[in-house]
């Protein structure tokens, strides 16, 4: 393989240093002239009809409007339709007219100064006549109209398995709400431009998406409404769907005057979107050998007050179910329920982290069952690269499966910590090893329309330009893309901008920052829009010098001619300027890209714990996780991603659930209650990365930035079980637990 | 809405006697803010305190320390005073919040908060702790501070007193804090507690233990006391202490659902404690 010059290398981000120093303007920062502040008025009731008087709140003064279910328009959307192939049910408002759980958005209110619209949002006196809430999967399994969704999928015959000599491993868990908890809340900005466009500044993953909704809900042309996205402080999927943006658009456009709606942490809580809470059931046989005959799996998904994602989660979990290990019998039945809580959303690893939290544990028991290494049992049944899925999705690619369990075995010192760690006990502390696997995607290949855009010029002065609808969530998407294209065009990364989504400016895209697509599709389009963009150079180059093509070599941003005695060099900068004078033409080239490939992404954690057998707290002690990600794009932006992708499987592990009462309401309405792995408690992430450079994504590469929250969790669940003797399988595994899983053992 | 912002103990008692039903007091404000946020408060007044300098310092007396109601959790952790002669309070008000809220947070703030799971109570109490109260009429009290401490975020202030400052005998006594709380660090206390012993030759004398976050207030604990005194700190039986520490939440909180998980992390904590005065009784 040729070495890359750009992609992988430990190159720096053009917006860490005002990041770093706090001068990055968010949208919060932001104030335009004659710009108002706009708030939710969220219901505090969980089930609801309403009445809804805003008359105290429209005396506050400076108070321009208060807004309510009676004043927008009378159509449904679902916030998770990303384009006009997406059909999912719609059956929220803009503003609701029913209360479906508390936090659920009742009232807008805008006013001049952020404590006018405080104030005035106390002052919204809405009267409940209430109905018994649906909360929690108990309840709603008792009521045959909380059914959302249901669909069985299945290869070979489980039901029909003998499995009299097998061991069978039955294993009862699941994955609770969590909240993303990025550091931004959500926010929308909106005003009116000199042409009378409506422009929304959000910090999105589609703006797209944004577009297609705002225009169905307000009637108005795609060509009217701008979408740009702003600069965004994290969203792990929280902001994957439009949460705020239809609200302040319609104030936007009704005021015809500027419009910030902003939210707080309670608001971000209980108001926006969650991971969808998951119970399972899972049976597995396992032949004396190793050999894993059959599986079936039962999922029952919480997806809250509104349908949103409730079929494409549940499935997309499910075919990550057939994607991870080789087993010719399974059967996956899942069903996704309406509950009166905070409907569900995309969450980091969609799907995967409640696919392989459970089974994972399952593994682990069978392998207790056999009396063999956990990896050994993984090792037999892993699949392999280029195997078909079972049931009719992509090809799996070049999986790597093994080659991360493999390495990280070795890396982690597994064989000797797993027979040496018990040593470590004490009366107080009791010590373990354990470790996961996980896989995930690369884009909707498969399942929904995957493709992209991209518009290239070189410029007179020597920078190009790429327009690629892309969102950089803080995670450094910008920068991964201008090292592709550095790499596609041999100049220097820095005089790449790359623009992110703007729907004035940049050209469409199907699906936006999600599905982990991104690098893997985009970046592709963006090598091709690249090598294109060089061909158009090398091709000036013959026409201004005279230059065979298959002699011109570039690099570093200058072009000659190879096999001349006298070497000439032209920088791209002077050859973009004489072709210009010479030709009256513009060097430049669009490049439409259609996903070719969906392969599987995969990841191996492993964990060592010390667990507190008083106060019952789980300490991670050391993580290691392996990756198979084809090629990084650049270490120091893929170590962060695994370092992050671990804090939030960490904390979904131990620490994080959004907790609701039997009334609905929320326990845990901010960071006091609600507890994310801080850095006093998070462990060194040791990453590995498995890099075969073989598929369809850019110079060989695969999605990462979802995959690294999947392992870590289960990892430490193993391990918390190897050191104490419990069969935790579902999360949070609190200090509380524990505790009482000790007290039960010693009675 | 009016702004005072006392620089000397005359203009406090003139700012106090303007002192109406929507007037705070404000040292740190890291509980204040929240309070009114959750009550939705729009239109109050505020005292600030942060420009009072009598009661930014700490002193020693020959017999007493004394802490000024705004001296900060930082302050408390770093004073080489509060470190020699009430270790468990640099301890505990080394585990209050984040940094950013210790920077801010202050004594008198958090004794008046009154919260169940306030760090800094169980120690003062487990010293006997007084403070100096202050009035509208720049009249000053000294009383102990258990007696203005109701619990559950409520204190006995009069409307218009101020904890001054806060006023410990000095001892020879060696102290220790733990507490546990959702994670590591940042964190609110499930339970805590503070142990203040004598030490006689390596055998704990004059036991004190109180422990937070199991009743309304920091509670001493009497049993656990009797199952320390005249122990070897370094050969303690660990089931009678055990038995001690499970009695002892049984007593405070017999009704509550989370005494079955209290009663074990509590006996963590003592241990921790324990393994904290082993190291001072082993640098002394």
């Amino acid at each position: 393989m040729e070495e890359l010059k750009y992609v992988g290398k430990r190159l720096i981000r053009e917006d860490a240093y005002d990041k770093a120093r706090g001068k990055t303007k968010y949208t919060l920062d932001r104030k335009l002239q004659g710009m108002l502040y706009a708030k939710l008025v969220l219901s505090e009731r969980a089930n609801a009809e309403i009445t809804i008087d805003t008359e105290e709140a429209k005396k506050v003064p400076g108070i321009e409007a208060v807004f309510t279910h009676r004043d927008v328009p009378k159509k449904t959307y679902n916030p998770q339709n990303w384009n006009v192939c997406v059909n999912d049910p719609e059956d929220m408002y803009i503003l609701n007219e029913r209360a479906r759980y508390v936090g659920d958005h009742l009232a807008l209110v805008v006013g001049q100064t952020k404590e006018a619209v405080e104030e005035a949002v106390s002052l919204v006196r809405i009267d409940y006549k209430e109905s018994t809430p649906v909360i929690g999967l108990d309840a709603a399994r008792q009521r045959e109209e909380c059914l959302a969704f249901e669909k069985e999928v299945k290869c070979g015959d489980f039901e029909g398995l003998d499995v009299s000599g097998a061991v069978v491993a039955e294993t009862k868990g699941g994955m609770q709400m969590i909240h993303h908890a990025a550091i931004e809340p959500h926010i929308a900005l909106a005003q009116i431009d000199e042409s009378g466009n409506l422009v929304l500044w959000t910090p999105c993953q589609t703006v797209f998406m944004m577009r297609h909704q705002i225009c169905s809900l307000l009637d108005l042309p795609y060509t009217k409404v701008r979408v740009i996205k702003a600069v965004m402080g994290g969203s792990f999927g929280g902001k994957g769907h439009s949460v705020l943006e239809s609200a302040c658009a319609f104030a936007a456009w009704t005021l015809q005057k500027p419009v910030m709606l902003y939210s707080d942490r309670t608001t971000d809580i209980i108001a926006t979107r969650r991971r969808n809470s998951c119970e399972m059931t899972i049976k597995t046989a396992v032949t004396k050998e190793g050999k894993i005959i059959g599986r079936r799996i039962d999922a029952d998904y919480d997806g809250g007050a509104y349908y949103t994602n409730a079929a494409s989660v549940a499935m997309a979990a499910t075919k990550k179910l057939f994607r991870l290990y080789r087993i010719e019998n399974q059967t996956v039945h899942s069903r996704t329920f309406y509950t009166n809580t905070l409907p569900g959303g995309s969450c980091r690893g969609y799907g995967s982290p409640q696919a392989h939290a459970a089974t994972e544990v399952n593994l682990d028991q069978a392998a207790n069952l056999l009396g063999m290494d956990p990896c050994e049992l993984r090792l037999k049944n892993i699949v392999h690269p280029n195997d078909e899925d079972p049931v009719g999705s992509t090809n799996l690619g070049d999986a790597r499966i093994r080659e991360c369990i493999e390495k990280g075995m070795e890396e982690f010192g597994w064989k000797e910590k797993r027979s040496h760690i018990r040593e470590k006990n004490t009366d107080r502390y009791a010590y373990g090893v354990g470790m996961a696997c996980g896989a995930h995607g690369n884009g909707y290949k498969g399942s929904y329309p995957d493709f992209t855009n991209v518009y290239s010029q070189l410029h007179p002065d020597g920078t190009v330009e790429i327009r690629v609808a892309v969102h950089d969530q803080g995670c450094g998407t910008v920068m991964t893309m201008q090292q592709i294209a550095a790499e596609a065009l041999h100049m220097d990364v820095y005089k790449i901008k790359v623009h992110e989504a703007d729907t004035f400016i940049s050209p469409y895209d199907s699906a936006g920052t999600q599905a982990s697509r991104v690098t893997y599709v985009c970046g592709r389009a963006v090598q091709e829009a690249g090598e294109a963009l060089l061909d158009k150079i090398k091709d000036a180059c013959t026409a201004l010098y005279g230059w065979k093509k298959e002699n011109i070599e570039t690099e570093d941003g200058v072009a000659f001619e190879t096999g001349k005695k006298e070497k000439e060099t032209k920088s791209y900068r002077e050859i973009s300027i004489e072709y210009e004078k010479r030709f009256a033409r513009y060097i430049h080239t669009s490049t439409e890209y259609e996903s070719l490939s969906n392969p599987g992404t995969y990841c191996a954690a492993f964990a060592e714990v010390k667990v507190d057998k008083y106060t019952g707290q789980v300490q991670v002690l050391e993580l290691l996780a392996a990756h198979d990600v084809g090629q990084c794009m650049n270490y120091t932006l893929s170590e962060g991603q695994v370092e992050g992708g671990a804090q939030m499987s960490l904390g979904q592990a131990l620490f994080e659930e959004i907790v609701y009462d039997t009334k609905g309401n929320v326990k845990t309405k901010n960071f006091s209650k609600y507890h994310i792995i801080n850095a006093p408690d998070m462990p060194k992430v040791k990453s590995v990365f498995i890099e075969n450079h073989n598929t369809d994504g850019p110079y060989g590469a695969k999605s990462l930035g979802e995959v690294v929250a999947v392992a870590p969790g289960p990892a430490v669940a193993n391990a918390v079980n190897f050191a104490i003797g419990s069969q935790f399988a579902s999360y949070p595994i609190t200090p509380e637990k524990v505790v009482a899983f000790l007290e039960s053992k010693s009675i | 809405m009016k702004f005072f912002m006392p620089e000397t103990l005359g203009e406090l008692g003139k700012a106090l006697e303007e002192k109406d039903e929507d007037t705070y007091l404000c040292a740190g404000g890291t509980d204040l803010v929240i309070h009114l946020r959750a009550q939705k408060k729009f239109h109050y007044s505020l005292i600030d305190l942060t420009h009072l300098k009598d009661i930014q310092k700490i002193e020693e007396t020959e017999n007493e320390i004394l802490i000024g109601a705004g001296v900060t959790m930082t302050e408390l952790e770093k004073s080489p005073i509060i470190q020699k002669y009430i270790p468990a309070l640099a301890k505990a008000a080394s585990m209050v919040g984040s940094t950013q809220i210790r920077n801010r947070a202050t004594l008198g703030g958090n004794a008046a908060n009154a919260s169940q799971s306030s760090d800094t109570t169980p120690v003062l109490f487990a010293y006997c702790g007084e403070v100096i109260v202050f009035n509208e009429k720049c009249e000053q009290r000294r009383c102990a501070l258990d007696s203005i401490i109701e619990g559950l975020e409520k204190n006995r202030l009069n409307h218009r007193e101020m904890i001054l400052q806060f006023v410990i005998k000095k001892e020879n006594a060696i102290s220790g804090f733990a507490k546990v709380g959702a994670r590591k660090a940042v964190t609110i206390s499930k339970i805590n507690g503070c142990i203040k012993v004598d030490m006689d030759n390596g055998i704990m004398r004059n036991v004190t233990v109180y422990l937070g976050a199991v009743g309304p207030k920091a509670a001493r604990a009497q049993i656990i006391e009797k199952a320390l005194e005249g122990q070897s700190l370094r050969g303690i039986e660990v089931r009678n202490l055990k038995e001690a520490v499970y009695a002892q939440i049984e007593q405070n909180i017999p009704n509550r659902s989370s005494k079955h998980y209290k009663k074990s992390a509590a006996f963590g904590v003592v241990d921790s404690i324990l393994e904290d005065l082993r190291e001072q009784a082993g640098e002394r």
